[in-house]
């Protein structure tokens, strides 16, 4: 009985906000992430501004049955990206748009949730609760695939309007889009149409709810207040919608007969499919509601007007199923277990065996079954060993080296000399193979028995001013064997 | 006295009960034993000592349906959500989803003693019905204000219903298989483990699967389990009324109930279940 017992009044009043300042976090926090794929080099992409455009994509493709599929909305995502980095390629945008549909998904967590810990005083004593929202929720579509519609909390707060009422905030969007195009502010304009249509699709929301319900149960709908209220209400709100868009397109159209700027046709045009899709929303909704009446009258038929039972069972639906909804998990599970141990036959218990224990935890895991078949088994290719460094690379370090002498030559010379060389020959890693080699000297002199010499790198304490490498400069000298016994000493390392 | 062939015959009978999706018409041992249960008394009564051995109880001897054995609370033979169903927190869902098969299948309870009435369900309709009661709940605790936090150190305080509509129905993968998680695909297994224990017939494959009922399933939820649990409801103190809402005589919980919700157009003699 939690949900009774926290709704004693609340002492602190700040849980509303929080909450809503926690549906805009997993969009802000698209930003915040950002800079975490580095590797991905999408620093330029301005997340926020894409998440948003998802949302609104899915709103305004969802309508009276169905939602938006995921391809659209990558579609839709992309192209603004596509806006946003000119100079990448497609691919690359739509891998954005996949990675922010994903992240609003919440792909990867169980419940696909986000939630956000508030506190609340109810009679003072302080105590935190979770809060669990979806910004976009995954349902079947026609076919059984997955369609995205956007959660209630969202659209709250997308279009800012938490505990406004939805026709009354119908009215103030239509004066502002006449007032706006009557200005010739077109931009704004455009803007003002897609608000409204919006708001259209919310109405068309709660409509279909009731009328789905209705078609489930008929006792949950009550026909004075839900369905006779609403039905009126709609019809009206329809009424002035349809009224409200033909003055505006009306108005528009004088305008661009009188209008004298380039931009405006364009401007105009969009304009005008926006309001014609608002009309063809309407008379969507209006088919809906004149079905309503004759849809209740039929369910009323079909649910109600059956004869009574001849003895009286238990009604699953009304007498378990519903008040087992409204129990806490901790109530429900053990008695909806019991329901199942009932409901089920008896079956034969595993007893645990002790050489069968044994046995199965020898056996290996067995292979997955046909239903992960999806999964490809990678062929790897021959792939040739390709050394990082050429043949030629190694005899020019080799002829580099014997300019060591006994006075020792010190390894910043070496790579001028070796970066001249390799400007010459337009070899790029020459520099790197001569200092791995003075670096593998420095630690293990290599004694020439042809001459009874031994090739040393030694370190005395110079620090190397290089633009690539750091560490210690070096003195690569050649001297006879068994001359610098000093070097398995000292085991400071020069940093490559 | 009955000799040790009587005794042999009892514990071939109970086998085949153990054999869920065994069914008289397709033995003739069978429908044998079945039949000299219904004419011999001695031998039925010897049944059900037989079963009482094994913490079972013999709901009924049925020509359709053969034996049908009910669990007690004692016996080791019940199952639990948890043996076929692994993630924990997929449990509560898939335990809601028996229940759920039940009352589609059943929808009206009068179904429940048409012995003709073969029940047709569907996972997608499952998922519609729980998630049509789930909204109705949702707009009642709206309706009457209700936070819909979850005690943060308590997360099994959340209602049931929140719980269910937190999961999505189905979900993208990256490779159109169904997700594992999603309610459908639990109500799925959940569905196709009743089938593999002769409660349900596959169907088809329409709407996420389609599965008819059972005559073994109609007696089982019929004379065991929708008595039981509406006797284990009524212990907690929630009371339903055949055709009226919830009334919870728990003290505290009066708010889960608003007022003024049940004045249906529906004419008063409204019929439960309709």
């Amino acid at each position: 009985m939690t949900d009774a017992r926290v709704g004693g009044r609340d002492t602190l009043g700040l849980a509303p906000r929080v909450k809503a300042l926690a549906v805009a976090d997993p969009v802000l926090d698209l930003e915040r992430r950002k800079p975490l794929l580095t590797m991905r080099g999408w620093a330029g992409y301005q997340m926020e501004e894409l998440a948003l455009t998802a949302i609104d994509t899915v709103t305004l493709k969802m309508d009276f049955e169905d939602g938006a599929r995921h391809e659209d909305v990558v579609e839709a995502v992309a192209r603004v990206a596509g806006l946003q980095m000119p100079d990448r390629n497609n691919e690359e945008h739509a891998e954005v748009a996949r990675w922010i549909l994903d992240s609003l998904l919440n792909v990867g967590t169980v419940d696909r949730d986000f939630s956000h810990v508030y506190g609340m005083a109810p009679e003072g004593a302080y105590a935190s609760h979770r809060f669990s929202f979806k910004l976009l929720r995954e349902v079947a579509g026609h076919d059984g695939r997955p369609r995205l519609r956007v959660s209630n909390e969202a659209i709250a707060v997308l279009v800012g309007a938490v505990d406004i009422d939805i026709a009354s905030e119908q009215v103030a969007a239509d004066a502002k889009l006449e007032a706006l195009i009557r200005r010739g502010r077109l931009t704004d304009a455009y803007r003002a149409a897609e608000l409204a249509l919006r708001r259209t699709v919310q109405y068309a929301e709660y409509i279909r709810t009731r009328l789905e319900g209705m078609r489930r149960d008929i006792r949950s709908v009550d026909w004075i207040r839900d369905v006779q209220g609403m039905q009126t209400e709609a019809l009206e709100h329809i009424e002035d919608r349809i009224n409200a868009e033909s003055t505006i397109k009306d108005n528009l159209v004088r305008m661009m007969e009188n209008s004298t700027e380039d931009a405006t046709p364009a401007q105009a045009a969009e304009l005008i499919e926006i309001l014609e899709e608002c009309l063809r929303r309407h008379a969507a909704l209006q088919a809906n509601l004149q079905e309503a009446g004759e849809r209740f009258r039929a369910e009323q038929e079909r649910q109600t007007f059956v004869p009574p039972p001849s003895r009286s069972y238990v009604d699953f639906k009304h007498q378990l199923l519903q008040p087992t909804l409204e129990l806490p998990v901790r109530q429900a599970y053990p008695l909806l277990d019991g329901f199942v141990a009932a409901a089920t036959p008896p079956r034969r218990p595993a007893i645990v065996y002790l050489p069968d224990l044994i046995a199965g935890l020898m056996t290996l895991p067995a292979e997955r079954d046909g239903d992960d078949g999806l999964i490809v088994e990678p062929e790897f290719g021959d792939a040739e060993d390709v050394s990082a460094f050429s043949d030629e690379q190694y005899t020019a370090v080799t002829s580099l080296l014997t300019r060591a002498d006994a006075d020792g030559i010190r390894l910043s010379a070496l790579l001028k000399l070796a970066r001249r060389h390799t400007a010459n020959d337009g070899r790029g890693k020459l520099d790197h193979l001569l200092a791995l080699q003075v670096l593998g000297l420095f630690g293990a002199p290599r004694y020439d028995p042809e001459h009874g010499t031994t090739l040393a790198a030694l370190e005395d304490g110079n620090e190397l001013d290089d633009e690539l490498f750091a560490g210690n400069d070096l003195l690569v000298l050649r001297g006879p064997a068994a001359v610098n016994p000093s070097i398995e000493k000292d085991t400071k390392e020069a940093v490559v | 006295m009955s000799d040790v062939n009587d005794m042999a015959a009892v514990n071939r009978l109970l086998a085949f009960g153990f054999q869920p999706g065994l069914t008289p018409r397709r033995n003739a041992e069978y429908a044998a034993l079945v039949g000299r249960c219904r004419t011999d008394p001695a031998f039925a009564q010897l049944l059900h000592a037989a079963a009482r051995g094994f913490d079972l109880s013999v709901i009924t001897v049925d020509s359709r349906a053969g034996l049908v054995l009910g669990t007690t609370a004692e016996t080791q033979f019940a199952v639990s959500v948890a043996d076929h169903i692994s993630k924990p927190a997929d449990r509560p869902i898939a335990a809601l989803a028996h229940l759920a098969i039940v009352a589609l299948a059943y929808y009206r309870p009068e179904d429940l003693d048409d012995e003709a009435h073969v029940g047709r369900v569907t996972v997608r309709h499952v998922d519609a019905m729980v998630e049509q009661a789930a909204k109705e709940l949702e707009r009642r605790a709206a309706e009457a204000d209700v936070d819909d936090g979850v005690p943060v150190d308590h997360p099994d305080l959340i209602r049931l219903w929140r719980y269910y509509q937190r999961r999505n129905p189905v979900a993208s993968t990256g490779d159109d298989r169904a997700h594992s998680k999603s309610r459908h695909a639990i109500i799925k297994r959940v569905a196709e483990y009743l089938a593999d224990n002769g409660m349900l017939r596959r169907a088809g494959r329409e709407n996420g699967g389609t599965y008819t009922t059972t005559a073994r399933y109609q007696i089982q939820v019929r004379e065991l389990a929708g008595q039981r649990m509406l006797g284990e409801l009524a212990a907690l103190g929630i009371t339903v009324g055949p055709d009226s809402e919830p009334s919870f005589s728990s003290p505290g919980s009066a708010s889960a109930d608003p007022p003024g919700t049940a004045a249906s157009p529906s004419p008063p003699s409204a019929e439960p279940g309709a």
